[in-house]
């Protein structure tokens, strides 16, 4: 929920339950639209690198905020620790104000990876089909930054696999979605463990920071900005956007 | 303010190398305009010259809303005089550049909640009313497919003969348009002598109507089949909009496109168009 409801967000039902919050169709003057989320990690194994991490959010953003495409996108944020919590929903990013990422991470708690990817896969196809029904293209990415793996275990593997086969499928709704792991771990025992839930559930590419630093984080937000540019730039082609390539 | 909205939108044929139509529309203080052009494909560099002259037009506009009455005629002279000024910077221009339709609404608040529009037409070209469920739909058509273009006034022997040869005749046909109900075509044939003197209509608008022009790009549809579609059958799909915000009209008609490709429907001729909501 949202902390305070901008006039020109409404409050949406999702598949599964979920509810998010999204600008009203009537206030979108394009045709066509990137639907753009980060689903960030705020478990308590976060909490060396809040600060770093808020400010790769803003910096991901500001990046965004320069690219020719930035009137064609919409950015949703959430953070998830036991739950998925969402930090702002689906806004134009002039709408989104610096201080909507300041101490936006609330840290503690498990990770709850699977139930997060799959609320923001939801959330992604309910508001494409809401635009879709208005004649506007869209598109989608999504980024899902942990340092760990699931273990919280309300969804599961396949039901994640299946969001995300749905998303891929739903052609009318959307003409691509592109779904983006991003490790901040380095440990190898985990970015194996990431990279066999990659593969379980279909997800387009998986890359790991290595060892979190500031400087790491910094490019993260490079990667994420690139990333969202790219799928921006592919809509309208009738393809997705390839993966980027990025050095950490 | 009102919550009047233009847009524009402009498609090159398939039959065309690059596109011969422009259009423009926007907003001046309360009032709206909504200006195209279709160059002629026979006549050179008519790209430039659609612009020029919707360019031109766009000029008058501001003079036009504050004025008691407009005289079109008059309109129609600054206009092509102003094209042809710019036209002449360019040595190596041919004069026959500025051969090319013009399609114009004005809308304007009555004051009293609802809007004036008045829709010109020099050439051919569609005029297309939603009101509720209902389109008011008009086409004009010149005979042999030759309009009475506006840069005839600047050349009065070509002028003199194309009213020998053509006589400066054209159909307008009319239909309104309602869902699920077939649709009947009344046709009127009129003859204009001189080009500067346009087709006018009238209109009045209510909140919620809609008002679009359409380049006589909407008559050369065709289905996978090659089967022509008619211009009354395509005319919905240029107005009948989700969402009044924004491009309304460059999203419906980005929409229409895809579903196009999808069934392999597609359009010979350039296609434009500019629309005004109220």
């Amino acid at each position: 929920m949202p902390k305070l409801m901008d006039k020109d967000l409404s409050q949406l039902n999702a598949g599964s339950n979920y509810k998010f919050s999204a600008t009203k169709v009537d206030s979108l003057g394009a045709s066509e639209y990137t639907l753009a989320t980060l689903v960030v990690d705020e478990s308590g194994s976060v909490s060396g690198f809040k600060t770093e991490l808020e400010k790769a959010m803003l910096a991901a953003k500001q990046a965004c905020d320069k690219s020719p495409r930035a009137e064609n996108l919409l950015m949703r944020a959430t953070a998830f620790a036991n739950g998925v919590r969402e930090v702002h929903g689906f806004k134009l990013l002039k709408s989104i104000k610096d201080s909507d990422y300041k101490d936006c991470l609330q840290l503690g708690g498990s990770t709850a990876l699977n139930r997060a990817t799959h609320e923001a896969l939801e959330a992604t196809l309910s508001y494409a089909k809401t635009l879709a029904g208005q004649e506007f293209l869209t598109n989608a990415i999504v980024v899902v930054v942990t340092d760990g793996d699931n273990n919280i275990n309300d969804v599961s593997v396949a039901e994640v696999a299946s969001a995300i086969k749905r998303a891929a499928g739903a052609e009318k709704e959307m003409e691509s979605i592109t779904v983006v792991l991003v490790g901040i771990t380095g440990n190898q025992g985990v970015i194996q463990i990431l990279n066999d839930w990659q593969k379980a559930v279909g997800i387009t590419q998986f890359v790991d920071v290595g060892d979190v630093t500031p400087g790491k984080l910094a490019k993260l937000a490079n990667f994420v900005s690139q990333s969202i540019s790219s799928t921006s730039a592919a809509l309208g082609t009738g393809q997705g956007s390839k993966p980027i390539s990025f050095s950490f | 303010m009102n919550k009047m909205n233009a847009d524009y939108y402009i498609e090159k044929g398939q039959s065309h190398d690059f596109c011969e139509d422009f259009a423009l529309a926007g907003k001046i203080g309360e009032s709206a305009y909504a200006i195209l052009s279709d160059g002629c494909s026979s006549s050179e560099h008519v790209d430039l010259g659609a612009r020029l002259l919707v360019h031109a037009a766009k000029d008058g506009m501001a003079a036009a809303f504050c004025a008691p009455k407009v005289e079109w005629e008059s309109f129609a002279r600054k206009t092509i005089n102003k094209a042809q000024r710019a036209a002449r910077c360019f040595e190596s221009l041919p004069n026959t550049v500025l051969d090319a339709t013009l399609m114009l609404a004005s809308v304007v608040p009555d004051g009293n909640g609802a809007f004036e529009a008045t829709a010109c037409a020099w050439g051919d070209g569609a005029i297309l009313v939603k009101r509720g469920d209902a389109i008011a739909a008009t086409l004009i058509r010149f005979s042999m497919n030759a309009p009475f273009y506006l840069s005839y006034h600047l050349d009065p022997q070509r002028s003199q003969a194309y009213l020998e040869k053509q006589g400066g005749v054209k159909d307008v046909l009319r239909s309104t348009l309602v869902p699920d109900s077939p649709s009947t075509i009344q046709t009127t044939r009129e003859s204009v002598s001189q080009p500067l003197k346009p087709y006018v209509e009238s209109i009045t608008l209510q909140p919620g109507d809609s008002l679009v022009l359409v380049s006589d790009g909407i008559a050369q549809f065709f289905a996978g089949d090659n089967t022509p579609i008619p211009w009354e059958s395509i005319a919905p799909e240029f107005i009948n909009y989700k969402q009044m915000t924004g491009v309304f009209l460059r999203r419906r008609m980005n929409f229409f496109q895809r579903k196009n490709r999808a069934d392999g429907v597609t359009h010979l001729d350039d296609v434009s168009g500019a629309a005004i909501t109220v």
